[in-house]
């Protein structure tokens, strides 16, 4: 599993690669920029990522708008639904509208924080991402 | 009123003719009943005339003007009374420009003349301090009034402008907080699985603080958006054995039940239900902690869950003490609290969450001989077929 996380808060990044390093390689961004940007450059060396966790309130580009470049990019290379990087909207919002409108650009789940860690593993086993 | 051809962007432009205004302006203020009446509610009010242009201010709005003599301020409209931007870029004046099509003020006040009907909506109104322009953010409301032919509305604006600020700052403190604490609980949990003998008690320990700091957080933060009628319900399955477990062991680390014991009633039924589980436990972990402040060292506090009528069930958590009757007529009022400053939101939260947004009952029963017992019932929620999902 190749895992890409982008969040702003130090110590929510550090928690989400500590937990899914035990399950394959994790990258991490601080913001969506620096997410579009390794996202793409996982494209061009041939070794795409798995699994992306978004933060929806980041800098510079926020979490929707990375969800919506990277499904942007995806249809433009002609990738299908089923090979699409699995995608999943972490947020300490308490927003269900900003939630829905994830839903509506494509992404395959969302974790309230603070994570709870059986639920998260549960869905991500559930998307196949880790056995 | 007084024709011409005027250009505007948006509102008609026409304003009464200064006969006709004079004739306004002096009902207004020539009526002492009304004008009292104006100034007693203390809310910034002005009158409109069907032309929108301002017929009388009271007192509370020529004093937030800082102004002494209201009556220059007659017959202008509401922008150039503030002294808005978008007032000034027009001949016509406010509600002409460009701008003016997507201000809430003036929008409100049109929807107002236009259907003749009441209406509210919280607008910014951007007023100048010399070379500064200052955004104000108001609660506003329009009415209709008529006096024989005339038509007025009124209009009252209460300052909401502390309040939103207040309630982002709120918002990042609250998103940022969260964040980190529960961030840092995760860390602790997962390095505790790599540690060893008294370390990892130590971070057992560390990893419950931390869990019962987030609580802590969580509990203020829902309370708050609550109260802004912000919270998000969001409903999950669950069966009342996880959730009365799960809520005896909310204090077992904390000082309140160093000495006591919180105990499940073993004839407590096994129930299936749909609801939002964060705040049926914040419900029940309030009434297990006031249950725990209540009773003194090695008493035992205990939680319980029953079958009502069709659909309905009950949990319950029940104690020793005695409330005082004086305290049982208030025990449910905001900041009410027999424990001094800076308490009194627990039970006040209880029937906020439990009545208003998990459409239960909350209640208690309290007598000398038999203890008391709080309660909180429910639906069982299967008819509600839609169930949200969340990780």
């Amino acid at each position: 599993m190749r895992a890409l996380i982008a969040e702003d808060d130090l110590a929510s990044r550090i928690f989400l690669k500590k937990l899914l390093s035990k399950y394959g390689d994790c990258d991490v961004a601080v913001d969506g920029l620096e997410a579009i940007d390794a996202y793409l450059m996982a494209l061009k060396e041939q070794q795409p990522y798995n699994l992306i966790c978004l933060d929806i309130m980041m800098p510079k580009v926020d979490g929707l708008k990375t969800l919506k470049a990277i499904r942007d990019i995806e249809q433009q290379n002609g990738v299908s639904e089923p090979d699409r990087v699995k995608i999943i909207m972490t947020t300490a919002l308490n927003d269900t509208e900003t939630i829905m409108a994830a839903r509506e650009l494509g992404c395959e789940g969302y974790a309230w924080k603070p994570i709870e860690i059986e639920k998260f593993l549960e869905v991500l086993r559930t998307l196949a991402v880790i056995s | 009123m007084e024709d011409g051809k005027l250009a505007t962007f948006h509102a008609n432009p026409v304003r009464r003719g200064r006969e006709d205004l004079q004739r306004q302006i002096a009902y207004f203020r020539d009526n002492q009943l009304l004008r009292d009446a104006f100034d007693a509610t203390g809310t910034m009010l002005m009158i409109l005339n069907d032309c929108r242009q301002v017929i009388y201010v009271n007192k509370a709005f020529a004093r937030e003007l800082g102004v002494a003599d209201e009556l220059h301020l007659l017959g202008k409209r509401p922008g150039e009374v503030i002294g808005c931007p978008n007032a000034t870029t027009e001949p016509c004046g406010c509600g002409a420009s460009r701008a003016c099509r997507d201000c809430a003020a003036v929008n409100l006040v049109l929807q107002a003349i236009a259907t003749n009907a009441g209406c509210t909506g919280d607008v910014v109104l951007t007023g100048s301090d010399g070379s500064a322009r200052i955004p104000f953010q108001f609660h506003m409301q329009v009415h209709p009034m008529c006096s024989g032919t005339d038509s007025f509305f009124v209009v009252s604006l209460v300052d909401a402008s502390d309040q939103a600020r207040r309630r982002v700052l709120e918002r990042v403190f609250f998103h940022d907080i969260t964040n980190t604490t529960g961030a840092l609980k995760g860390i602790i949990g997962l390095l505790k699985e790599e540690a060893d003998g008294e370390l990892k008690d130590n971070m057992e320990f560390i990893e419950k603080v931390f869990q019962g700091l987030l609580d802590e957080i969580l509990a203020q933060k829902q309370l708050l958006e609550a109260e802004s009628q912000e919270l998000t319900i969001v409903r999950e399955i669950f069966c009342s054995e996880d959730m009365l477990n799960e809520v005896s062991r909310l204090y077992e680390w904390q000082d309140i039940a160093k000495t006591k014991r919180v105990k499940l009633d073993p004839g407590s039924i096994f129930q299936e239900c749909v609801s939002d589980c964060r705040l049926v436990k914040r419900v029940l972990g309030n009434m297990v902690k006031n249950a725990l402040e209540a009773v003194p060292a090695g008493s035992c506090v205990w939680l319980g869950c029953q079958p009502l009528g069709t659909g309905w069930f009950k949990f319950w958590v029940h104690n020793e003490g005695h409330i005082r009757e004086d305290v049982q007529y208030r025990i449910f009022q905001r900041s009410f609290s027999t424990k001094g400053r800076g308490h009194g939101l627990g039970t006040y939260s209880m029937k906020l969450l439990g009545e208003r947004y998990l459409g239960g009952k909350v209640g208690f029963v309290s007598e000398k001989d038999r203890g008391t017992t709080f309660f909180l019932i429910l639906p069982c929620g299967e008819s509600l077929g839609i169930v949200d999902t969340k990780l």
